[in-house]
């Protein structure tokens, strides 16, 4: 696998040229550049299971019942040494009836932390995407156009509703002619692509980096869809309940400081090669506020083969409180240099889409 | 597995739409420090964006050496802009001082580091001095872009100070110290004395004709008293244009008056002893200059040396002026130091010491000085010009008419006035009068004063001389109307083209109290005169005081060059220090001794320096080392002729021993008065003739009389 690295032209650029091309071609497309990314959109519905596992059984792994249990903190130095996370801004740019034309700017990268002070991005490991998600199979001549021309330019287009074309070219027509489930289905997407960058950058970071520093822990911001030694999962927003009744009682009733008991999750024919081992802990003081506040779910395949890492995982992540990401709402659960990471990459992407209008 | 690549196109170097960058341009590589290397980025926000005069940038980490007063050298697209350090803040992202306090709480301790520590930038604020485009003709004002910045280089150093637009000579006055170190032929950091990396230095020059005109003039100094070190900075730059104008073939010279003890009676003894009298400097702890300072002087292109022509000028000890004989008191011939209200009169050591002493005549010029204010009303003053229209110029004429008016009302049929002034206004006058010699303490002569060998305070100068009016033990009155009347004596001469030399310092200390803001009338008038016009009529007034608000506007105001030391935290809350940033006041409350904010009509912003040690001896050191009659430095007159002979023919003088022959049988004394007349006659550059045989003749004078030379 391979990352190169090149400087990007700007997207507003990039659009100025395909316009011209359209208006020369008397295409029509209406101008959707001023609406805000589909981040912000409050009306996107990500659905119940848009970006968490799904519920069902769970095998717990530390006793017959999940239970809080208080962390006990490691004394030696935390190994964990890097972080990954991605970042990414889905723009609506036109329309063509009702069908919207999107552009996915996306940027990942692995974060080194040497000592408390050097802290900067792996070389080589930054990643930034321009996706375009634009529905190919409606016969209307500006989208094939607009295809085309986005091809002709060396960009990459992908169409959302592939997989229900290819089961059901009828109700593919239906359904890109929905423009709010065309915004949703795009977005998806677009999170999908994203969250394939990361995971080719975890893959990368096994290959390339660990051999050099076996030692060495990642913490990877998100849900961890890989079976990698000395990695380590953890959702911030976790969406789905897996617990329920006194177990998921005891989960909001976590104390700061504390940890459920873990346990995997049970495949239902979505069978993977390895178990998915979580536990959830309170990293923060919840009282008076929301029962999730300070709440996050870690995940690692490690613990199966040693539940003793459970406890010093979880004293590795309290450990990374302080410093706080104060001037960021979700402070409670990120780490400080998950938030560094995210500014950074941020900026990657500003970069591209300087200039744009929204 | 999927090949992760970056979209679009991709700008290669050659046919590049962008051009080379700034910091890379040969054009410009003289002026960055490129060993040390990038020391920070320029940086600009929306609510910080970067302008003409101001920009910011952020420190490495590694650049631990930069610091306030630094200059540096940031990029515009087609120039260098050279800019000093001001204020710096450190910025991290915590939103309020209540994060660290729970971080602390939650998980570290007040001394641990955790896992991250959060990232702080160093930003400087950097005000700019100059702007180098590529072209020589093209003078940009535009703002840096963001992009590295380096240690400006002297080069940098010199073009930002406007050396390059100096009309006159460039006369060192400072010397700056950057962050970088210095460096040898061979790229290696230089040392100093104790083994540290030495920064490196530049000098600060001041233009010759914005300090001492025509095109601007005058100096000003304003610190507190004992902590700022104005007068010996003052001294320094007064022996800083010496040296400088004589090179330029130039005559120069300086007035000052010594408020304080010995402070300025010893400027003709070094800072730095001769061989000799190096155990008589150590006895008394003076070790003379150290190497760093002697290092400073060569960086600077000076040499360490004293004043070579020091006259001072004392009035008399009240009560002992020299006797009035046929109505006259002649100072040619004055040789009983003693009698002088001043500290140096060892003998050996008052051949360039010479008394002030006036007639009745000059005391009356300045009435409002000698009388109080409630005295002097409109019959007291026409009495006083009714004393001038008779010619009365001495005390002792001043008795004898009033004697002649006591006669006149004795006669009872000659009423209550003479002359036209009544009996009560010449009562009151006989009673002012007769107390106005206690008044003058030591400056009235009965008689009326004549000299014609010996230079008067108020005489033409000649080149290099550093003229001392030792007011230190004179009583207020005395020393008030002394400044007065040299000072306007000064003036007149300048108006008239008189002054002897091409230019003339006149040093005021205590500037508040002699010109103080708000006043009107007296020295103060003149002074303002001298700082509006003096430039053009060579006269240019160096002028210090601890309270620059308390001194006249219009002389602050015309002043081209101003020095700053410590500063107190009452007086720089005035609008006065309103100019100086923030970051410098606060430097200014705490500043060392040694060190100096300089403003200077070339400069765009005020600059940090540092200067030496004065090149001459402390007063209180010099007055025990040479003013005490058991100091085993004090040279015999003898000696001192010797020394003279040999300034003045160098290789041509003759041997000691030839000068010792020629000299015995007479007294010190003798010796003294043929010292005096050969520097007369000779100084300033003047030659008149063999001046062995002239000496010669002068000692066959004291020796056997005037008749038999």
């Amino acid at each position: 696998m391979t990352v190169t690295g090149t400087q990007s032209r700007s997207l507003r650029a990039l659009v100025r040229a395909i316009s011209q091309h359209l208006a020369e071609g008397n295409y029509p497309v209406t101008d959707m550049s001023r609406a805000t990314s589909l981040e912000l959109d409050p009306t996107i519905s990500l659905g119940a299971t848009g970006s968490d596992r799904p519920g069902g059984e769970i095998r717990r792994l530390e006793g017959p019942v999940i239970e809080a249990r208080p962390v006990e903190r490691d004394p030696g130095p935390s190994p964990i040494r890097y972080f990954l996370d991605g970042s990414q801004k889905t723009l609506p740019v036109w329309r063509v009836g009702t069908v919207p034309v999107i552009a996915s700017v996306s940027a990942a990268a692995v974060l080194k932390r040497t000592s408390p002070t050097d802290i900067g991005i792996c070389e080589d490991t930054l990643v930034t995407r321009l996706h375009w998600i634009v529905p190919r199979h409606t016969r209307n001549a500006t989208l094939d156009r607009i295809v085309d021309l986005l091809e002709e330019m060396g960009e990459s287009v992908t169409d959302p509703f592939e997989n229900e074309y290819e089961q059901d070219p009828d109700n593919y027509q239906r359904l890109v002619s929905a423009y709010t489930h065309c915004l949703e289905k795009a977005y998806d997407t677009a999170s999908s692509m994203r969250a394939q960058v990361e995971l080719n950058l975890l893959r990368l970071w096994e290959q390339m980096i660990s051999p050099g520093d076996r030692d060495g822990w990642i913490v990877i911001d998100g849900l961890l869809d890989a079976d990698i030694p000395n990695a380590i999962g953890l959702v911030k927003n976790a969406q789905v309940q897996h617990l329920h009744g006194q177990e998921a009682i005891a989960l909001y009733d976590l104390p700061v400081g504390y940890r459920t008991s873990a346990y995997a999750l049970v495949d239902r024919g979505d069978r993977q090669q390895w178990d998915r081992a979580m536990w959830y802990l309170r990293m923060q003081n919840a009282t008076g506020q929301d029962a999730r506040h300070g709440l996050v779910r870690l995940e690692s395949p490690a613990i199966v083969g040693d539940l003793d890492l459970v406890d010093r995982i979880s004293s590795w992540i309290l450990a990374e409180r302080a410093p706080r990401a104060s001037s960021d709402s979700r402070w409670a659960t990120l780490l400080y240099p998950i938030h560094l990471l995210e500014r950074m990459l941020k900026r990657r992407i500003q970069a591209v889409t300087a200039g744009w209008p929204a | 597995m999927e090949e992760l690549t970056l979209d679009t196109t991709t700008m290669t170097q050659n046919g590049s739409a962008h051009p080379p960058l700034p910091w890379t341009a040969e054009a410009f590589r003289a002026f960055i420090d490129t060993t040390t290397g990038e020391i920070g980025r320029v940086v600009s926000s929306e609510r910080e964006p970067s302008g003409s005069h101001v920009f910011y940038f952020w420190a490495d980490e590694n650049a631990l050496t930069l610091d306030v007063g630094h200059i540096v050298v940031g990029f515009s697209e087609e120039a260098a802009v050279v800019a000093v350090v001001d204020e710096p803040r450190r910025y991290s992202d915590m939103q309020s001082f209540l994060d660290d306090y729970f971080d602390r709480h939650v998980e570290l301790g007040l001394a641990d580091i955790g896992a991250t520590q959060r990232p702080e930038i160093l930003v400087f604020e950097a005000k700019v001095l100059a702007t180098r485009h590529y072209r020589e003709d093209v003078i940009s004002k535009r703002p840096v872009i963001n992009g590295p910045v380096y240690f400006a280089t002297p080069e940098a150093i010199e073009f930002a100070l406007g050396r390059s637009n100096y009309s006159g000579k460039p006369i060192p006055a400072l010397m700056h110290t950057n962050g970088n170190y210095e460096r040898d032929a061979n790229g290696e950091i230089v040392h100093d004395e104790a083994g540290r990396p030495r920064f490196q230095r530049t000098p600060i020059y001041l233009d010759e004709d914005y300090l001492l005109g025509p095109e601007a003039g005058h100096a000003n100094w304003t610190g507190q008293s004992g902590l700022a070190t104005k007068t010996s900075h003052a001294l320094f730059l007064i022996s800083s244009a010496f040296q400088t104008l004589r090179k330029e073939g130039k005559k120069v010279a300086a007035l000052m008056f010594n408020v304080k003890g010995p402070d300025l009676l010893w400027l003709d003894k070094p800072a730095q002893p001769t061989p000799e009298h190096e155990a008589a400097y150590r006895e008394i702890g003076s070790p003379g200059l150290g190497k760093d300072d002697l290092d400073a002087y060569k960086a600077l292109g000076l040499e360490p040396k004293a004043f070579e022509n020091v006259r001072i000028f004392a009035p008399f000890r009240p009560g002992y002026e020299p006797p009035s004989r046929t109505g006259y008191v002649d100072l040619d011939g004055f040789s009983e130091y003693s009698r002088l209200n001043t500290d140096r009169t060892a003998p050996g050591e008052t051949d360039n010491v010479y008394p002030i002493l006036w007639s009745l005549e000059t005391a009356l010029y300045y009435p409002h000085k000698v009388f109080s204010h409630g005295d002097l009303d409109d019959k007291l003053w026409g009495f006083i010009y009714e004393l001038r229209e008779r010619g009365i110029d001495s005390v002792d004429e001043l008795d004898k008419l009033f004697k002649k008016i006591d006669q006149h009302f004795d006669d009872p049929e000659s009423g209550d006035y003479w002359e036209g002034h009544h009996k009560a206004t010449i009562r009151k006058a006989q009673n002012r009068f007769k107390g106005l010699q206690d008044k003058l303490g030591g400056l009235l002569a009965h008689g009326k004063v004549r000299s014609k060998s010996i230079p008067t305070a108020d005489s033409p100068f000649v080149d290099q001389e550093l003229r001392v009016i030792d007011i230190s033990q004179a009583n207020s009155t005395a020393s008030e109307l002394l400044v007065t009347s040299i000072i306007n004596a000064v003036w007149k001469m300048a108006e008239k083209s008189e002054l002897g030399v091409d230019k003339l310092i006149v040093f005021v200390d205590e500037l508040n109290k002699y010109a103080p803001a708000g006043g009107e009338g007296g020295l103060r008038d003149t002074l303002v005169d001298i700082a509006a016009r003096g430039r053009h009529l060579n006269v240019v007034l160096f002028g210090a005081q601890q309270f620059r608000s308390r001194v006249d506007g219009e002389i602050l105001g015309n002043c081209g060059t101003s020095f700053y030391g410590r500063i107190g935290d009452e007086e720089i809350i005035n609008a006065a220090y309103r100019s100086i940033s923030d970051t410098a006041k606060s430097e200014l409350l705490g500043l060392p001794k040694g060190r100096l904010l300089i403003r200077h009509a070339h400069f765009r912003e005020p600059l940090f320096g540092t200067f030496p040690m004065p090149p001459t001896i402390r007063g209180i050191d010099g007055h025990r080392v040479f003013g005490s009659e058991h100091s085993s430095a004090r040279k015999k007159p003898v000696d001192i002729l010797v020394d003279l002979l040999r300034d003045l023919l160098g290789d041509r003088a003759p041997d000691a021993g030839l000068v010792s022959t020629e000299c015995l049988g007479l007294d010190d004394d003798a010796v003294v008065k043929v010292i005096k007349k050969i520097r007369l006659q000779y100084s300033g550059g003047i030659n008149r003739g063999n001046v062995w045989a002239q000496t010669q003749k002068y000692l066959r004078v004291e020796r056997y009389g005037a008749g038999k030379r």
